[in-house]
């Protein structure tokens, strides 16, 4: 729902151009988008310089949801496997990352792989060699020796079902924690919208370790 | 004092002598034969299972220039292997004794090495191309934090962009340090390299806090005028991939921007590559850039999970992905890196090849977080 309402946004904006950005927007679509951009604009997420035309601090991220209200032709030499005409709308997923799932190994999902784009030391901190130390929750392939001791969390793996040390997946969830196709992900602690203005962009304060304790049982 | 042997006791000797000999000899001729098998390879393999099923050619139509993906670049080249004798008859060959890749990111040839700078050790991995072994190869006492890409020239200095140390790291092809470089440090000013490039004594760098690409001359030793692009031709926001073509016209890939922009030496911006978007041609992400000497331009879109070739002009010639039930694609392709035939004369890459035409040239690709770190390219330019 959330989602239709961002892209009906995003169509207004450009349908209707810039001088009414909001035009036939409903309230409540208004509000979700006023919660979404303040938290990123004006934010390191935001690349917008001033004067940029309405959209420009999604589009860092949300390119495919800018590009998806227009089609495309297919052409003679339209790569084999790829649509002819854009997808509609895709929540967390830009059109061709593909899910690299490995039964048993750690990898990540198509949610981190967003992040990932940008967060490998490049355009943004690395969260795979230094800040996070997530390596090997993010190399396709590494098998976690027994008993290691994690540096930080992992991302790209199933959430656990063992009740004596976690929580339900259905009571995480019902506290705002996303477990996209049931794993964790980065968007699982982190809101990249940042829509509760937490440093760290945390979905929930961990102050006593409040995050932390949504899942583990300790 | 002397010992007096039973006789009972020194035929046990002889006996115990004689089946010495005999497990002696069993031991040497399992051994030999154990190295055979590790030789031929019928010991246990590596983890990392074949990911592709022959060379594969974009575009499909037959049309060219086309790209032969031939799969993996470390199965082509020579095979390091220091285990030892005992444990290879054990157990089989092993990694023992090489460093495999982590993250790899950018890359360079420099001193018959492939350089690749890594996230997951934060330090440069050089392949040793003739031998296939490889190392961690930066000074251990000047050793990079977040090193993204690496440059090489022609007088044998390698240069590092660390984005965390918001330095340049400059060292002899051994991997010493000579010094590290950074415009703005005197005056406080922020700085984050994220791209390099050497070309006719200028050391171009992105530089991802400024948004705009420095220059420093090598011969002056100081900072010159950045290019900024002006207003006409686009902002540029984060400048993380660097390429020169065959003409000296600087190729700029902006991540956010999602385009590349295109600078001539006389300092004239030119109409840029591609636009934002997920049509053909068009990129999401494009991270890194490499040219070829045909003057084919490739980038690297992390977003896309594939590479985009164009040709000079910036038109598009085809895009390089995954193709199912064939290959299983990249996951987070990263560096680029362009290279002659006989900069890769001791790869294999004649049996990999054996299936298509003989390339003109070859680009590596390194994905950051997919099953195989580094992905041989061919490119075939001219021919039937």
């Amino acid at each position: 729902m959330r989602g239709l309402a961002v892209s009906g946004m995003v169509l207004a904006m450009f349908v209707g151009g810039s001088a009414a950005p909001d035009r036939g927007v409903p309230d409540a679509a208004r509000d979700v988008i006023g919660s979404h951009t303040r938290g990123v604009v004006g934010s390191v997420h935001d690349f917008a310089g001033r004067g940029s035309p309405p959209g420009e601090a999604c589009r860092t991220c949300h390119v495919p949801h800018i590009q998806a209200i227009r089609l495309i032709a297919p052409t003679a030499t339209q790569p084999a496997g790829r649509p002819a005409t854009q997808p509609a709308y895709e929540m967390y997923r830009m059109e061709g990352q593909r899910k690299v799932f490995v039964p048993n190994r750690y990898t990540p999902g198509p949610t981190s792989l967003i992040c990932l784009g940008c967060h490998d030391g490049t355009i943004a901190t690395s969260t795979i060699g230094s800040s996070h130390a997530m390596l090997a929750g993010v190399r396709e392939g590494f098998k976690m020796p027994d008993r290691a001791v994690w540096r930080d969390h992992p991302i790209g793996v199933r959430y656990p079902s063992d009740p004596r040390e976690y929580h339900p997946a259905s009571f995480v969830q019902a506290r705002g924690i996303r477990l996209p196709d049931g794993r964790i992900e980065c968007v699982s602690c982190h809101d990249p919208h940042n829509e509760t203005g937490l440093a760290n962009m945390l979905v929930t304060s961990n102050r006593r370790s409040g995050l932390c304790l949504t899942c583990h049982i300790k | 004092m002397r010992l007096r042997v039973h006789p009972k006791t020194r035929k046990s000797h002889r006996r115990d002598a004689g089946a010495t000999l005999v497990s002696g000899c069993t031991v040497i001729i399992l051994l030999i034969a154990g190295c055979l098998v590790g030789a031929v390879g019928c010991g246990p393999q590596g983890e990392t299972g074949k990911t592709i099923r022959g060379p594969l050619c974009f575009p499909s139509d037959g049309s060219r220039p086309q790209v032969w993906v031939y799969g993996g670049l470390q199965a082509a080249l020579p095979q390091y292997d220091a285990t030892p004798l005992i444990d290879r008859f054990l157990y089989g060959p092993s990694d023992y004794g090489k460093t495999g890749l982590r993250n790899p990111q950018g890359m360079a040839l420099a001193g018959g090495r492939l350089l690749v700078c890594d996230q997951g050790y934060q330090n440069v991995v050089a392949i040793d191309l003739p031998t296939g072994k490889s190392m961690l190869w930066c000074d251990a006492d000047h050793q990079p934090r977040c090193p993204v890409d690496v440059a090489a020239d022609q007088d044998g200095r390698v240069y590092v962009a660390d984005t965390t140390s918001r330095l340049v790291y400059v060292y002899d092809l051994n991997g010493m340090f000579i010094e590290d470089l950074a415009p703005t440090r005197e005056a406080g000013g922020h700085f984050r390299p994220c791209a390099v490039r050497v070309d006719r004594g200028i050391l171009y760098v992105g530089d991802l806090a400024n948004r705009r690409i420095e220059r420093y001359s090598l011969a002056e030793r100081r900072w010159l005028e950045p290019l900024t692009p002006p207003a006409d031709r686009g902002r540029l926001i984060a400048p993380t991939g660097l390429a020169l073509a065959p003409d000296g016209v600087l190729l700029i890939a902006d991540a956010v921007g999602g385009t590349v922009l295109r600078v001539t030496p006389e300092g004239r911006w030119l109409q840029p590559i591609g636009r934002p978007g997920r049509g053909p041609g068009e990129m999401v992400r494009p991270k890194q850039i490499c040219c070829t000497d045909t003057g084919l331009v490739f980038v690297s879109d992390a977003a896309r999970q594939s590479v985009l070739v164009f040709d000079q002009e910036g038109h598009w010639i085809t895009e390089i992905h995954e193709r199912a039930g064939e290959w299983s694609g990249w996951t987070l392709p990263m560096g680029l890196l362009a290279v002659r035939p006989d900069q890769l004369a001791t790869a294999k890459k004649g049996d990999q090849a054996r299936k298509g035409p003989q390339p003109s040239s070859y680009v590596i690709v390194s994905d950051s977080l997919g099953p195989e770190s580094l992905t041989l390219l061919g490119v075939v330019v001219q021919g039937p």
